[in-house]
């Protein structure tokens, strides 16, 4: 019955197998712990994906095109510290040093995308060295140092709440939901997909690939952006060397979700249950006060056994 | 299906152990695998045991993981321990984490000295104590044993400072060129970042010493780093000439103070910090007291202090 129903759609299966080993981590969780259900750990797993979770939402446009970015951690990192810069080094109103955050990102993600385009290199390559020039600016931007000491008004849009629930939470869902309209319901989100699983199909549909790169890549600067913004308002700071190794959590996330590496296939819903796996994950082992290293090799083999039965059940 | 109801199972089956404390003391520390850390651990799991309280400890990726540190330190909080003893990547997560705790009716405390008493105080945070050595006075330490070994009066002195940002990093490099500019003050100091690694410290010495081929004395703000610089300095055969100083007072570079390749080491003592962490955590547990500034000592590690065997903080040097 189970080959039947997932036969017509192996992305519905994708997500099912996702969803199901979700489901494993949190019952498993849930038995170890008697503290992983109560609201407000359920709320520090919503709040500690969020900078993760923004990410890899923009990495799903990405890698469903086909392609790959290694600089979306710096470029998370540059936003928060120039928003940091910008609030803190000329007294801006919160409201412009937002936009100058955001749009670092949206520029980074532009400039990455038209780097592309005009060199023909792989974007494993472009992304990488991104990357390093946009960690770069951020470290000069604040002389290598974090910028601490943001206004209240500005902390409390990462440490506060609204009725009752963490302010990154609300970003994050508002997030998700706008990512998903624009991959299910929008020309641009399905060309993304069509153009990850051929370019040739793309190019003969008519599509212009110079410019659907240059769309893809600055909506993902701006989700990079906007994860800097909430890691500078949880940390009350702009951290330079903010979330090194990041981008490669949130690459976790995605594939994790069902999406195919490679491109053509990717879903909101898939990177949003793989980012939530990774996030329950790493609280349920934090609860458990497993030690650190072990901790390490515990993600690893959850990963690989994540993996092991992905393949096991594409037998189907 | 039944691969994920046997993956559940091994998940269930896998923690049937980790029942929950009424008296856990939980530990947030940095950089996990650096022996600085691990010299910690040890010093709180042994006197956790000796004292008969279980020591829960969490260690981060690196000293800069600020997301990282709030987020586990929002889990410890759910555990409701007795005390909550961190180690705070910069003084805006920690003084949030710490916050959070004490709100919790969870004792706090600070280690390493990244937040002071007065400091927290001023955020409405009592801390029961705060222990660690001080990075700045560590510096200055290093100077003076610089003053003390070397005689020229135009001396040329390297400075190999640890990753960007770090604030522990950068007090021990200001101390140093702070006090050193005032013994000497014609002392000539460049300074390079090699981000706390051996093999980039190494390769900076290297190419430092073919512009600068006079300097005299290398001080790095660890020991990994000095190790690293003083293998260049070998490469060249000029280990009587050029002095090189670390800090931390690992064994690497114990060993390699008693083989004459690293001159000195200054000496944080993280076992006695990890120890005095506990005693003073329990203390503060049963009495309630607070506001206990403990700096940890840091002795100067050379040749001579290592073969005497006699100084009685060598017992805490691990």
């Amino acid at each position: 019955m189970f080959a039947r129903f997932f036969s017509n759609n192996p992305a519905r299966l994708y997500l099912f197998q996702c969803l199901l080993f979700l489901a494993v981590l949190v019952l498993a969780f849930a038995c170890a712990s008697p503290f992983f259900l109560s609201a407000s750990n359920i709320g520090n797993i919503l709040t500690a994906s969020a900078v993760i979770g923004l990410m890899a939402l923009g990495a799903t446009f990405v890698i469903g095109s086909g392609g790959i970015d290694l600089s979306s951690a710096s470029v998370m990192a540059l936003s928060g510290t120039l928003c940091a810069w910008t609030l803190q080094k000329i007294s801006a109103p919160p409201a412009l040093a937002v936009l100058v955050g955001l749009g670092a990102g949206t520029a980074c993600g532009f400039l990455t995308g038209w780097l592309i385009n005009v060199t023909r290199a792989p974007s494993f390559i472009v992304t990488l060295g991104i990357m390093s020039v946009v960690r770069a600016a951020a470290y000069i931007i604040s002389d290598g140092m974090p910028i601490y000491g943001l206004p209240e008004n500005v902390t409390a849009a990462g440490q506060g709440d609204i009725l009752g629930i963490p302010a990154p939470i609300l970003l994050l869902c508002a997030a998700a939901v706008l990512a998903y309209v624009i991959l299910t319901q929008t020309r641009f989100g399905l060309h993304s997909l069509l153009a990850g699983d051929s370019v040739f199909a793309a190019h003969a549909a008519g599509i212009s690939l110079s410019r659907l790169r240059l769309k893809i890549y600055t909506l993902a600067g701006f989700f990079s952006g906007l994860a800097g913004l909430v890691f500078m308002t949880r940390t009350n700071s702009g951290d330079p060397s903010a979330g090194m190794g990041y981008e490669l959590i949130a690459i976790t996330a995605v594939i994790l979700g069902g999406a195919n590496l490679f491109g053509g296939r990717a879903s909101i819903l898939g990177t949003v249950l793989g980012f939530l796996c990774l996030g329950v994950l790493q609280n349920g082992l934090n609860l458990l006060a497993v030690s650190t290293y072990y901790q390490i090799l515990f993600v690893g083999v959850v990963l690989l056994a994540a993996a092991f039965l992905s393949r096991a059940e594409n037998r189907l | 299906m039944k691969n994920y109801i046997l993956l559940a199972a091994c998940l269930v089956l896998a923690w049937p152990s980790h029942a929950h404390s009424s008296e856990e003391y939980a530990f947030i520390l940095k950089s996990r695998g650096n022996p600085y850390w691990t010299a910690v651990v040890d010093g709180i799991q042994e006197t956790a045991k000796a004292h008969n309280v279980q020591a829960i400890i969490h260690q981060l990726e690196n000293d800069r993981a600020a997301e990282e540190q709030l987020n586990t330190c929002m889990s410890v909080i759910e555990r409701k321990p007795k005390l909550l003893a961190l180690s705070a990547v910069t003084p805006a997560v920690g003084l949030q984490c710490l916050k959070k705790a004490a709100a919790d009716g969870i004792a706090v405390a600070d280690m390493d000295a990244n937040i002071s008493v007065a400091d927290a105080k001023a955020e409405g945070i009592f801390l029961a104590y705060s222990v660690g050595s001080d990075n700045f006075l560590i510096g200055e330490k290093a100077a003076q044993y610089v003053k003390e070994i070397t005689s020229s009066a135009k001396l040329k002195v390297f400075v190999l400072e640890g990753a960007a940002g770090s604030i522990p990093g950068q007090k021990r490099a200001d101390g140093f060129r702070a006090m050193l500019k005032k013994l000497i003050p014609a002392v000539n100091i460049t300074s390079l970042s090699a981000e706390w690694d051996r093999l980039k410290a190494l390769n900076a010495t290297t190419d430092l010493l073919q512009r600068m081929p006079d300097v005299g004395v290398i001080y790095a703000a660890n020991d990994m780093m000095a190790l690293g610089a003083a293998e260049a300095v070998r490469s060249v055969g000029k280990m009587e000439q050029i002095k090189v100083i670390g800090v931390d007072g690992i064994a690497d570079a114990r060993k390699a103070v008693q083989e004459g390749r690293l001159t000195a080491s200054v000496a944080q003592l993280p076992y006695l910090i990890g120890k005095r962490a506990v005693e003073l955590g329990i203390e503060a547990v049963k009495t309630g007291k607070t506001g206990v500034t403990e700096i940890t000592a840091t002795p100067v590690l050379d040749k001579p202090m290592l073969e005497a065997k006699k100084d009685p903080l060598l017992q805490y040097v691990r």
